[in-house]
């Protein structure tokens, strides 16, 4: 697919947005034929890109398609294994990520990479606190705190009290927190302009505070460079003035602004181009009249969630959205019976109702299968092999001779079927699931309730951070299972796959059900229309 | 499906390389004393050497469930003591012979459930709880045997101990090895087995995928427990004297046990079975600094040094994400 590159993908330097004025100013950084192995699989073949001065450059690309690597070379966490790179005309081969800091290139990681019982100031100079020694080898703390309210004033963040400790401020300002260390240490260490890179920024935040960051990222255009990379097209759209795209390890194509459209980086990414039933709408049947409800819903509140009530039915996909924080979660785990519990109110799986101790076992039980929202910490044990996660949930059915021994056959028997019809990419079922890629970690989460061949699926979030195939593949599986008559629960902060792939679709909103929408595969509701319902 | 990409390795070569260090390691060993005094090879000294692991790779392998899970159980080497004395009192003074062997089961699964009640009910981290525990059962101890060694002499509990059922083989092994052999199949086959390591590994994700966790902890307890009690039932019946200290030192060498052998403390990685690789490098240690003549105080220091070498080179810190 790489070499059917078209010339007219490539963007000519100085055609975009950002870059108006008329003395072209040479790149930032430029990465020549960059490439990098790790035991012997390539990951990065050959790289060459540039980052511009002033300039919002996205990388594009599926899992595994060398974008994280790249950014771990240019912040010298990594080091390559061939070609070069040059800052601002110089070489540049940073050794650790502290050098590539004092070269004015830092990274805003997708786990805050911030501690959060130090106060802000201490956070903004962490690691690089030398600069603020007196004479008698002390860190001048005023300087620092001096230093940092400086920083975060020019940045408009001067609601940031420098010497609270950050665990007082909420995940946006933590975030601006972070953006704002770039700009502190590259002006610490005298850089004009930092070369900032956003790894998946926005992958644990929805709508209102992705909105704020990107206003902030904009405003800041001018101060530096950002590199975006991200899972969520339309943010390439939304930010960049030019996208890379990768594919297995090559950087295929260079797509400009003004050739930017979702289809067409979803092309190039994917190497094939996107079908209009990306979300399988086509499959998706109207429910038979009348309807045979799986799962009663009855007032339930709790943490989080107020007086909800609503019925999922058998072979339905229902939809559940809102901003964070609207309750959407906590109505999923209160249901399955994950913490929190409910305090009052009812949930009856085909007509009985789950008691509020135990709950989950109960659920599993009645065949309900929970697809958690954070897979490495409650979807699957990152250093187990494939087989042991998969079969976790179900193995007190795979007992021999009904003691408590496990029958590895049939385990091993089960495991595999799942993993041919997840296409599941492993080896061999004994493979540690810590080293397969998030789509293939999905699905092993996917696998585990699906061997017990549920009635009702709760899934949170099940695409996220998950590249565009495989993506597919999960709604592809959705439609399968719900003619297999599966009622599933779709609980999602992305709109575009809420209203594809759901039948009908509840808006929450301060914990309560605000608003709620069918959504026929004939007449979908618009985005702006759910928006409007959320906020 | 494609069998190039990184995804596909089952065992990266550091995998495998920890799974042999251990080995490497007690065959180094092996060389190095048998070298320095060819005694070391004797059918007799190979004998002694099944004599004194068999009641550490009963502690180890108990121990090695709480440390599957996550947890730690310092109190062992008191339970050891406290099962000892138990049993040496009511062979000594009320004849019970080989009914002092469930009274010692009784005494370790008891024992583990104070463990498990106060990590689990109490909500007191379990290196704490069973510190906490741990004195107490040392005072039970003290307390029941008025501070003093308690002598008796029983034929049944030492043929138990000394006697020969298979070949020279003595019984302690023996008994040992076969209990050593139930906990590893219980470890790897069953489904208490496998919790272990999800819980271990993933205590929310066990949770989520609808498994006991506290049923899970506390059985781990108990088996600790219990096979503390079982431990301390062999020990004072081939020594034939309970004293008041007798367990102590092992607590220290199977967890040293437990961690070479490849369990992590972190918990959710290693294996019950695991447990004789490492009591084998602590056993072989100091069989052979004795057989070789070392000093015993110089031995403390050498054996010290010894284990923090060998947890340095068989710790697998790709899975474990901080040392704690």
């Amino acid at each position: 697919m790489s070499s059917t590159l078209p010339s007219a993908e490539l963007d000519v330097a100085g055609q975009s947005r950002a870059l108006a004025p008329a003395t072209v100013r040479a790149p930032r950084l430029v990465v020549d034929g960059v490439g990098k192995a790790y035991g012997g699989v390539p990951v990065l073949k050959s790289v060459s890109l540039e980052i511009r001065p002033s300039e919002i450059l996205g990388i594009a690309g599926e899992n595994g398609a060398g974008k994280s690597t790249m950014l771990r070379i240019v912040s010298g966490i990594v080091r390559p294994d061939t070609g070069t790179l040059r800052l601002d005309g110089k070489p540049f081969a940073p050794v650790g990520y502290a050098a590539a800091v004092r070269s004015g290139i830092s990274m805003v990681f997708q786990e805050q990479a911030l501690v959060p019982n130090i106060a802000v100031y201490e956070n903004l100079f962490l690691a690089h606190e030398k600069a603020f020694r007196t004479r008698f080898g002390i860190v001048d703390r005023n300087a620092a705190i001096a230093a940092a309210a400086v920083a975060l004033d020019d940045l408009g963040l001067g609601h940031i009290n420098p010497r609270r400790q950050l665990r007082d401020f909420g995940f946006e300002d933590r975030q601006m927190i972070e953006i704002a260390r770039a700009f502190a240490l590259a002006s610490l260490h005298r850089i004009a302009e930092p070369i900032i890179l956003l790894d998946e920024p926005t992958a644990a935040i929805s709508g209102k505070e992705v909105e704020a960051l990107f206003n902030r990222v904009e405003a800041f255009r001018g101060r530096g460079s950002f590199v975006l990379v991200t899972h969520r097209l339309s943010e390439y759209l939304r930010l960049c003035d030019r996208v890379y795209v990768f594919k297995d390890g090559e950087n295929i194509a260079e797509v400009g602004r003004d050739r930017m459209n979702e289809a067409r980086l979803h092309e190039l990414m994917v190497g094939r181009v996107r079908s209009t039933h990306y979300y399988k709408e086509d499959r998706q049947r109207p429910l038979p009249e009348p309807a045979t409800p799986v799962v009663e819903v009855r007032n339930v509140s709790g943490r989080g969630v107020n007086e909800v009530s609503f019925v999922l039915n058998r072979g339905e996909v229902l939809g559940i959205g809102g901003l964070l924080g609207c309750g959407k979660e906590e109505i999923g785990q209160a249901i399955a019976g994950a913490v929190p519990f409910p305090q009052a109110g009812e949930v009856l799986i085909n007509g009985s109702p789950l008691p509020v101790k135990r709950r989950i076992e109960a659920a599993i039980a009645a065949g309900l299968g929970y697809v958690p929202r954070e897979r490495k910490a409650e979807g699957l044990v990152p250093y187990l092999p494939l087989r042991w996660n998969a079969s976790l949930a179900m193995l007190t059915r795979l007992r021999r001779l009904g003691l408590p021994w496990i029958d590895r056959g049939r385990e091993n028997e089960h495991v595999r079927r799942e993993m041919t019809r997840l296409r599941i990419k492993a080896a061999d079922p004994m493979q540690l699931c810590a080293y397969m890629s998030g789509g293939n970690q999905q699905k092993v989460v996917l696998a585990k309730w699906l061997m017990r061949s549920p009635t009702v699926l709760i899934l949170q979030n099940p695409t996220r951070g998950i590249d565009v195939g495989t993506k597919e593949e999960i709604y592809g599986l959705i439609r399968d299972l719900s003619e297999a008559g599966v009622a599933i629960l779709l609980i999602s902060d992305d709109l575009p796959e809420l209203i594809g792939v759901s039948g009908r679709i509840l808006l929450m909103r301060e914990g309560q059900v605000a608003h709620e929408y069918a959504s026929p595969a004939d007449r979908k509701p618009s985005e702006d229309e759910l928006i409007r319902h959320m906020v | 499906m494609t069998t190039a990409s990184p995804e596909a390795r089952t065992l990266p070569r550091s995998d495998l390389l920890m799974l042999f260090l251990p080995l490497i390691l007690l065959a180094a060993q092996v060389v190095v004393f048998g070298l320095i005094n060819d005694r070391f090879f004797s059918f007799p000294n190979a004998l002694n050497l099944m004599r004194q692991s068999a009641v550490l790779l009963l502690v180890a392998s108990g121990l090695n469930f709480v440390i599957l899970v996550g947890s730690i159980d310092l109190s062992i080497g008191a339970i050891v003591t406290l099962s000892a004395v138990v049993v040496a009192i009511l062979v000594r003074d009320l004849g019970f012979g080989l009914w002092s062997l469930p009274a010692a089961v009784l005494v370790g699964l008891a024992a583990g459930a104070v463990n498990a009640l106060f990590n689990l009910v109490g909500r007191v981290p379990s290196f704490l709880a069973t510190l906490g525990t741990m004195g107490i059962f040392t005072g039970i101890s003290n307390v029941i045997g008025g501070g003093f060694n308690i002598h008796f002499e029983d034929p049944v509990l030492a043929w138990i101990a000394a006697g020969r059922l298979i070949g020279p083989i003595p019984n302690v092994a023996l008994w040992s090895l076969i209990l050593f052999g139930v906990v590893s199949v219980i470890g790897a086959r069953t489904l208490f087995g496998r919790y272990l390591y999800a819980v271990g590994g993933g205590e929310t994700v066990a949770t989520l995928s609808g498994i006991r966790v506290q049923s899970v902890k506390a059985g781990a307890f108990l088996m600790s427990g219990l096979m503390s009690g079982v431990a301390g039932f062999l020990l004072v019946a081939r020594a034939g004297t309970a004293t008041q200290r007798m367990g102590d030192s092992l607590m220290l060498d199977a967890i040293a046990a437990v961690i070479i052998g490849g369990t992590a403390l972190s918990g959710g990685v290693g294996g019950i079975h695991r447990s004789i690789i490492g009591v084998l490098v602590i056993a072989v240690m100091s069989n052979g600094l004795n057989v070789i003549g070392v000093d015993f105080f110089l031995q403390t220091i050498i054996k010290g040094a010894i284990v923090i070498v060998a947890v340095a080179l068989t710790l697998d810190r790709s899975k474990t994400e901080f040392v704690k």
